[in-house]
């Protein structure tokens, strides 16, 4: 089976089990109220919908898989880089609430350049500076937008 | 006749130093808010409005006016440059605007966008001068069942926006729908799908979900690659930035067609811009020539969206000059401008303060030439932006990301929405499911609840209501037979190879 129909039959069967999670749920909310349709009415369809063609999908993904090999996405340790980069954002928007948005601008910049791109630490260091200071001059002074601050006022 | 006198009353009061001062300053700041994520023209005008109080209020108004439409001028340079929406209506553009960046046309697309917004936006002008009353009486006999079948028509763009595979099309839109239903349902205060989170109960911003999924989703791709992606080519000289003949050839009926479908839209009150611009890059693509290349950088597929959500606006000030009713937070805020300043908007707005009026309708031409002479030049400056190496765009991507969100809620949760729809927008990249249909769904998903729970309440649960009605049955079935289309034109298909093989 070609890695692409797997991450379809991966996907239908994610959404298939997500249908059916919304469905349930809508299940337990009012479909009909004295004054019309209630809140569970158009979720309800929405799962079911969500529920059919996922289905659909592992149907077709199966079907397809026996028939014809198809592209290949990305490499794993491309997609690794990738997912590296998602989880120091996700560390950085955690750590926003105290060291502020133009240090975690910094650092997430920083930590990007060296380990991502592999730039020197001079180059990493002066654009994580710079975009961190054009970002407060920018919006914070500029703009007037209130952003998270850390200990130090910014 | 009458309109034309009444015009050059207009100009005369729009064309006072002070009013074109006003006029300008109203475009640019809409410029400058349009370009950056987040900050919008509602939220910049209502911080705006308590410094209008001393102003001379046609200044005032023109000025406002001026942000409004000036927003959408600027909303579509990052979404071309960066792929970062930095307005609602111009997330269409992303789709094509951002394919011709990567291939070095980003000038092109900068300067057909700003010309679409102009061509359309004075068209609009000229149907909230024309045809305004009429127009604005007619929007009055949309209801609940008129409403549902537009925003099903709009939910048949699905067709146009699926790619390659139509499940993964559907899919993507039935989860917009279900992520519009987060929060509190309006008719009954329950709480639906909140996780128990508090957070939750006002729903999920679709702009959050839209920098998610285009912005950090681009990002995430871009990452995979050691030593990072190659610099867009950015072609020298004045002339190779900006669109050629062909290109103005190319989207005359673009034009056209974000003009009619934009204001048409933006007349009928809660429609909004956003529905506009993906309903005009529908009709594009359905009466394209070549409809499988949109997506892959069709300037048409910015010309349209660009030209709709501009014409949009002048649309909007339709039901709210005319009969004070505001389809929109921005000509919400209008409205409650006007009416602190002693106004009255209604049928007698026009008779009682032509001045007003006209001197608005005069200076938003004005405002249309100083925003195509303000735009265009700027073309070269902003394609620029593309010649900064991507490990200092990036950076840069995420952080613009960040602040749009933020700005627009102050809420920390939203910044990790934003993550989680970035992680969702790459995953559905690497899959192949189009993110548009999910954003379609998202924008459409409470206005079609609420008008189908309304229509059902009005009939007392009977779903005759929806076809018995002349407007909402014509609506409903333009929208099966859109539908439908696909399905005709892949049953021909399979015909033909049936046929072929048979000789």
């Amino acid at each position: 089976m070609a890695a692409w129909n797997k991450g379809d039959l991966a996907s239908g069967v994610c959404v298939a089990a997500f249908g059916l999670y919304v469905t349930v749920e809508s299940s337990r909310l009012t479909y009909v109220s004295e004054f019309g349709p209630g809140p569970g009415f158009l979720p309800l369809w929405l799962g079911m919908g969500l529920l059919g063609f996922g289905l659909c999908l592992i149907g077709v993904s199966l079907f397809r898989s026996s028939r014809a090999e198809r592209n290949v996405p990305g490499s794993p340790a491309a997609a690794g880089r990738a997912l590296g980069g998602w989880l120091a954002l996700m560390v950085a928007i955690a750590l926003l609430p105290w060291l502020g948005f133009s240090f975690i601008l910094a650092l997430l910049s920083a930590f990007l350049i060296l380990a991502l791109e592999r730039r020197s630490f001079l180059t990493a260091v002066s654009v994580a500076f710079g975009l961190a200071f054009g970002f407060q001059v920018i919006f914070a002074l500029a703009l007037g937008l209130s952003l998270p601050s850390g200990p130090w006022g910014f | 006749m009458e309109a034309l006198g009444s015009l050059l009353t207009g100009f005369s009061v729009a064309l006072t130093p002070a009013n074109l001062f006003w006029c300008f300053v109203g475009v640019f700041l809409g410029t400058v808010v349009g370009i950056l994520p987040g900050l919008g023209p509602a939220a910049t005008i209502a911080m705006l409005l308590p410094l209008t109080f001393k102003m001379d209020h046609t200044a005032a108004i023109i000025m406002l006016a001026g942000i409004y439409y000036g927003s959408k001028y600027g909303g579509s340079t990052t979404s071309i440059l960066l792929n970062v929406p930095g307005e609602s209506a111009s997330v269409v553009t992303c789709l094509d605007g951002y394919q011709m960046a990567r291939q070095g046309r980003a000038g092109a697309a900068l300067g057909i966008s700003a010309i679409a917004s102009f061509i359309a936006g004075t068209v609009g002008v000229l149907g909230l001068m024309l045809i305004a009353p009429p127009i604005a009486r007619f929007a009055l006999r949309f209801g609940p069942p008129e409403y549902f079948a537009l925003m099903a028509l709009g939910l048949a763009m699905v067709v146009f926006l699926a790619g390659k595979s139509m499940i993964k099309g559907l899919l993507a839109t039935l989860m917009g729908l279900w992520l519009a239903g987060v929060g509190i349902d309006l008719f009954t205060a329950e709480s639906r799908f909140t996780f128990g989170q508090v957070e939750l109960l006002d729903g999920v911003d679709f702009i959050v979900a839209s920098i998610g999924i285009f912005a950090i989703a681009e990002v995430l791709v871009n990452m995979e690659s050691r030593g990072g992606t190659e610099l867009f080519k950015v072609p020298k000289g004045l002339r190779n930035l900006l669109p050629t003949l062909q290109d103005l050839k190319d989207c005359r009926f673009a034009f056209l067609n974000g003009s009619i479908v934009g204001f048409l839209i933006g007349v009928l009150p809660g429609a909004g811009s956003t529905i506009s611009s993906f309903i005009a890059y529908g009709t594009e693509k359905a009466f394209s020539r070549h409809p499988e290349k949109f997506g892959t950088g069709v300037i048409e597929g910015v010309a349209a969206p660009e030209g709709a959500n501009n014409s949009d606006t002048a649309g909007s000030l339709v039901p709210l000059l005319t009969l004070g009713i505001p389809g929109s937070n921005t000509t919400a805020i209008l409205l409650a401008a006007l009416i602190l300043w002693g106004f009255k908007p209604g049928p007698l707005l026009v008779q009682e303060n032509p001045g007003l009026f006209w001197g608005l309708v005069a200076s938003m031409y004005i405002g249309n030439v100083m925003l195509l002479v303000l735009n265009l030049p700027l073309v070269p400056l902003f394609a620029q932006i593309l010649r900064v190496p991507y490990f200092v765009l990036y950076p840069a991507i995420l952080g613009i990301s960040i602040v749009g969100v933020y700005s627009v809620s102050h809420s920390l949760f939203d910044v990790w929405l934003l993550g989680i729809f970035g992680l969702l927008g790459y995953l559905m990249r690497k899959l192949d499911f189009p993110a548009a249909p999910l954003i379609l769904g998202m924008v459409l998903g409470d206005g079609l609840e609420r008008a189908l729970r309304q229509s059902l309440m009005m009939s007392g649960g009977q779903l005759a209501v929806l076809v018995t009605r002349p407007l909402s049955a014509g609506m409903l079935l333009l929208t099966v037979v859109i539908l439908l289309v696909p399905l005709v034109h892949k049953a021909r298909l399979w015909r033909m190879k049936s046929v072929e093989q048979e000789i």
